[in-house]
């Protein structure tokens, strides 16, 4: 029996016709991926490209279920394809993957989203969640954003300025502590770990350059404080020399190290008497005292004891000195899979712990903690990613109006009371900073190395209806505004104009909306083009946002109180926090829908704080599909 | 957990501990080795149950087996692991080629063959079993339901209908002690023992300067603000939204500098300090519930027990520790005094029952400690129809005629229909209801039912045995709360609800 003779009875002739005919793109083949792929498959979608950028790690294979033991270290896209290639025999579906970043303007520019009628997202971090979002807008293309942390899951439709949009809803933030106590203070584990990874760690083996400690950025006011935190980074500039002289051979630059930031520096912070009337007085630790054991093992489950967390300590920074010498001071990434620079961070935070008074971790806590490991598992996945595509079928609706109706927002957690919940969708938040705003394409044919900036200025004013406006090139370049027209007879190649960069155009006399512009740049024999589309601005709503914000912040409160019973909070998804105990910490989101994610990086920051969620994005490390709001 | 903790395959060998990380996290080392001691049983394959299976092999579920004395003759190509050039057997292969910890057996034998030797072994060696409504025939359902209850082994029933989904456990007794409640967090906040009080009363605010004073642990505010609270309110805690908001201003009026960080956090949790630490309501009816224990009662109740004789000696226990230096140690030193009181407590019982001091596990009783507060006894039903006027219950008692014989694979729509609808009517009547009351809605379904025929969808099947999975990983690991104990989902109108009945 063929594989759609069952669909055509279920679905109908018609419809099964229409997702035959639809080209889809599913971004992420992780978890959610893996099952999203197969789902789609078996719904007879009739073509699918899958982007991804991560290769297979022993870690995925308790999920993803197209990947084996001898595919570790391929790339997941491909292997996807290959897997489901060998069931998918009778090849309904045409199949492409993409090994790439999503946000890849070169790979993927925005003609080539263009091609696909649907999107689903499939995605483990924040900031791609972003861009896919963004693009959908661009194109009001539909969106299937998905996420797991653990037992809880959440789908959500995206009708691009019809439905409420991924950045509606606000996500929070990481927790930053202040740099005293993680520096001078510590009280929690957590801050142990963020003092031997985001700074200890940097130190030693980290970029080569000195830190300037500004005293404004300390948090503190008392002098001494300042003045010890001062000398001890300058002293630890010294170890870093130590280190680039070290020879395998001699081990007693270690043993400075050790005596430094365990002895010298807790002294110094134990003179200032102003710190401890309070608080529990911190124990230098002598190294002397202690029986040395280069072979100890580095057990996962059990506390190390102070003489294994030394041991181990010696033993990282010795292999992390031969290979930062070998490298030639080529700075070595935290990276959580890297045993030597997870046994620094485990045994460098647990002597600070012991030192502190604070309780230790085992290594496989901290690996959660500093790895930023987002708990996963098969049953959620296939939960969710069944979801995802029940929820696409909406998409043959005959109107946007029947797909935004028939949509379901929808939720799992593990308390069964709350099992799998769904809601209608509802309308855009009309503060959003992504969707509350019109979105065009600016064409730039043959012509980026001709037009000026004032040329585009001028097509602005004329096409957009604004009177002076200030100009944003992608994230945060401002190319111009009233008192900054430097660029204005440039050419816009110079100023960074390129493909798949966004503009922003804010109104400075503000009376209007922004809006966005995507750069497309192409090129033929043909004329030289410079087109702004045309937008029909709106004026700016007088908002009485402050007043609203207090209501909602009440409200939320409210809702916080009925924590009582039970119910408000969930676990900070930081996993992080809900280790050291602190659901505490989980009621500070006043969000009542509230959405996590462990990859937020990037938050603008006014202060130098450290930051627990602690985002390590350069090593390519694992995320996890791992978005939940809870209702 | 397998002790070498790496096992090998071929030439290569595997960390397990890092294979199953992301799902350590969620049930730890005792979790894990639940699942791979545990043995699952699948009776009668579908592409749901499938899906199911496949979902408890990737996490590590050991051992399964499959009875299916039917396999080669069915309909299986909804199913991923189907393929039209190769026999049905081929799909059980894909599935143990899954994962290599797996081991996988099918058992091509009838269930009528099976009950027939009347060996009540053969079932004892599953930890659950799980089917779909295909033993509704001759009342094969009821008899390995009486069996399984009475050996007290969870049954299972998942099955999808085109767009519905349908899952029901069967259970008599689950124990949890793990049931990971949003928070384990028990501050004492509104009855402080004699040490943590000494410990608070030795804080002056007043005297305290700047830097100490924003240092103080919040949680000392917030006892010390809600003494000075009851003292001005007849000993009772802020109850509504206006007292809370009134105890908020007189922990602000305690801060004495801008912007003290401890006092912001004090106020953000001054929800705390009108929880009350009385035991919950469940713990005690658990307290009732216990019996005299003997040599072959369940740990758990022996623990229960213990619980029983430690209260009654002193008024609570500390269930958790917290994590600021100055208050931890007496936090920390509480919870270990009560511990050590409380397995004294479980090994005088032992004694008592001429049962080795063995059986004691200190991390185990640890985590009955800690989650003192929240262990759970789940205590299932066996089935009973009963009937109220929801629409989606009225789907899910005809998902369950099994008194009706309504199987809806075999027969056409029209015969589907017909029968279903004939059965409808006579459980309106059974209950005592008008079938005038049978709705255009409820009819509507029936007809989709029909229309179906029985046809599992792919993604619909694959949501369910989601679904499924997911509560044999709870019961399997004794780790949080499964469903308890139907779930009844309608994909046309992604809905879902979930009764006890």
């Amino acid at each position: 029996m063929a594989r759609d003779s069952h669909l055509k009875k279920v679905l109908g002739v018609e419809k099964l016709g229409k997702i035959k005919k639809s080209k889809v793109l599913l971004v992420g083949s992780g978890g959610i991926g893996c099952e999203l792929l197969k789902n789609l498959i078996l719904t007879n979608y009739g073509e699918i490209h899958i982007v991804d950028l991560d290769t297979i790690d022993l870690s995925n294979l308790n999920r993803q279920f197209l990947f084996r033991q001898k595919d570790i270290k391929k790339s997941k896209s491909s292997t996807a394809i290959k897997a489901v290639e060998f069931f998918n025999n009778d090849k309904n579906t045409i199949l492409k993957s993409y090994h790439g970043s999503i946000m890849d303007t070169i790979m993927f520019p925005l003609e080539w989203f263009d091609q696909f009628d649907i999107i689903f997202n499939a995605l483990d971090n924040l900031e791609a969640r972003n861009y896919v979002n963004k693009i959908a807008l661009f194109l009001k293309r539909p969106l299937m954003e998905s996420g797991t942390t653990g037992f809880k899951g959440q789908v959500q439709p995206i009708f691009p300025y019809k439905s409420e949009c991924f950045d509606c809803i606000a996500k929070e933030t990481p927790k930053t502590f202040p740099v005293c106590t993680i520096r001078s203070t510590p009280s929690k584990p957590i801050h142990s770990i963020t003092w031997a990874k985001n700074f200890l760690f940097l130190q030693l083996f980290g970029e080569d350059v000195k830190e300037d400690l500004n005293p404004n950025d300390l948090d503190t006011d008392d002098k001494q404080e300042i003045d010890a935190l001062l000398r001890e980074n300058n002293e630890l500039w010294e170890l870093k020399a130590l280190i680039k002289e070290s020879k395998q051979d001699n081990i007693d630059y270690i043993y400075k190290i050790i005596n430094k930031i365990f002895n010298v520096d807790i002294q110094r912070l134990l003179s200032i008497d102003s710190l401890w009337t309070i608080r529990t007085k911190p124990k230098p630790l002598d190294y002397e005292n202690y029986k040395i054991d280069l072979n100890v093992q580095d057990d996962d489950q059990k506390l190390w004891n102070v003489e294994e967390n030394l041991s181990i300590l010696i033993k990282s920074i010795k292999s992390l000195s031969k290979r930062y010498v070998l490298n030639n001071f080529e700075a070595i990434p935290f990276d959580k899979d890297d045993k030597d620079t997870l046994n620094f961070v485990v045994a460098s935070s647990n002597l600070r712990s012991f030192i502190f008074n604070i309780p230790t971790k085992t290594k496989f806590d901290i690996k959660q903690i500093a790895g930023n490991i987002i708990p996963a598992v098969a049953t959620t996945n296939a939960i969710i990613a069944g979801f995802s595509c029940l929820q696409s079928l909406n998409c043959f609706e005959n109107s946007l109006q029947s797909s935004f109706d028939k949509s379901r927002l929808i939720f799992t957690s593990q308390y069964f009371d709350k099992f799998v919940s769904s809601s209608a969708l509802v309308s855009g938040n009309k503060n959003c900073k992504e969707c509350s705003i019109k979105r065009g394409i600016l064409k730039i044919k043959n012509g980026l190395d001709t037009f000026i900036l004032q040329d585009l200025i001028d097509k602005i004013r004329e096409v957009l209806k604004y009177e002076e406006v200030s100009l944003i090139l992608g994230k945060n370049k401002l190319i111009y505004d009233f008192d900054f027209d430097d660029n204005l007879s440039v050419r816009l190649v110079d100023i960074g104009f390129k493909n798949g960069e966004v503009l922003s155009i804010n109104d400075e006399d503000d009376e209007k909306e922004s809006c966005e512009l995507y750069i497309e740049v192409t090129s033929d024999n043909g004329d030289k083009v410079l087109e702004v589309p045309s937008l029909d601005i709106p004026d700016k709503e007088k908002k009485e946002v402050e007043e609203e914000e207090e209501q909602e912040e009440e409200e939320a409160e409210a809702e916080i109180d009925k924590g009582d019973d039970g119910f408000i909070v969930d676990d900070d998804g930081i996993v992080i926090l809900d280790i050291d105990d602190d659901s505490e910490e989980a009621a500070t989101g006043n969000n009542k829908r509230r959405a996590e994610d462990e990859n937020i990086g990037e938050t603008p920051q006014k202060k130098k704080k450290f930051n627990d969620s602690i985002v390590s994005d350069q090593s390519g490390e694992e995320h996890n599909e791992n978005i939940v709001v809870i209702d | 957990m397998d002790s070498s903790k790496e096992m090998a395959y071929g030439d290569n060998k595997v960390n397990k501990l890092d294979k199953y990380d992301r799902q350590l996290r969620l049930w730890a080392l005792n979790g894990q080795s639940s699942l791979e001691n545990a043995h699952i049983c699948l009776i009668n394959v579908t592409t749901t149950n499938i899906e199911l299976l496949k979902n408890l092999i990737l996490p590590g579920c050991s051992n399964f087996t499959i009875i299916d004395d039917k396999l080669l003759e069915k309909d299986l190509s909804t199913n991923f692991f189907w393929s039209e050039a190769e026999s049905n057997i081929s799909i059980v292969e894909n599935l143990k080629d899954l994962n290599p910890d797996a081991n996988v057996n099918l058992l091509e034998e009838s269930i009528q063959n099976i009950l027939n030797k009347n060996d009540i072994e053969f079932w004892e060696q599953f930890s659950v079993v799980i089917t779909d409504d295909s033993l509704i025939f001759n009342d094969y359902e009821q008899k390995i339901v009486d069996i399984l209850w009475h050996k007290n082994i969870p049954f299972i029933k998942n099955l999808s209908y085109g767009f519905y989904g349908f899952t029901k456990i069967v259970l008599r007794e689950h124990p949890i002690i793990e049931t990971h409640p949003q928070s384990l967090t028990d501050l004492r906040i509104d009855c402080p023992w004699k040490e943590l009080k000494e410990y608070i009363d030795s804080i002056n605010l007043d005297e305290a300067d700047s830097t100490e004073h924003a240092h103080i642990p919040y949680v000392i505010i917030l006892i010390k603000s809600l003494e000075i609270w009851k003292s001005e309110h007849d000993d009772k805690p802020p109850v509504d939204y206006k007292e809370k908001q009134q105890f908020k201003k007189l922990i602000e009026s305690f801060s004495k500098y801008p912007n003290e960080p401890n006092f912001a956090e004090a106020v953000q949790f001054s929800w705390r300090a009108s929880q009350s630490t009385n035991l919950p309501e469940s713990i005690n009816e658990l307290l009732n519930d216990v019996n005299d224990v003997n040599l072959t009662t369940p740990l758990f109740w022996i623990y229960v027990k213990a619980l029983k004789k430690f209260l009654k000696k002193t008024m609570d226990m500390i269930s958790d520790t917290v994590n600021y230096v100055s208050l931890q140690n007496i936090y920390r030193k509480k919870f270990e005094a009560d511990k050590r009181m409380f397995i004294d407590e479980v090994e005088k019982l032992l004694i008592s029952i001429g049962r080795s001091l063995d059986e004691v596990d200190n991390e185990l009783a640890a985590a009955f400690c800690k989650n003192s507060r929240f262990i759970l006894i789940q205590k299932g039903t066996k089935c009973k129809l009963k009937l109220d006027d929801n629409i989606i219950q009225q789907i899910n008692t005809v998902a369950n005629l099994k008194k009706h014989d309504v199987c809806l694979r075999p027969y056409s729509p029209e015969e589907n229909y017909t029968k279903l609808f004939k059965s409808l009517k006579d459980i309106f009547k059974n209950n005592g209801v008008n079938e005038e009351n049978i709705s255009d809605t409820l009819s509507s379904v029936l007809k989709e039912f029909s229309r179906s025929g029985g046809i599992e969808l792919h993604n619909i099947a694959s949501f369910m045995g989601g679904i499924g999975s997911q509560e044999v990983l709870k019961l399997v690991t004794g780790q949080y709360i499964p469903l308890d104990n139907t779930f009844v989902f309608d994909g046309i109108r992604s809905t879902s609800e979930n009764w006890k009945i």
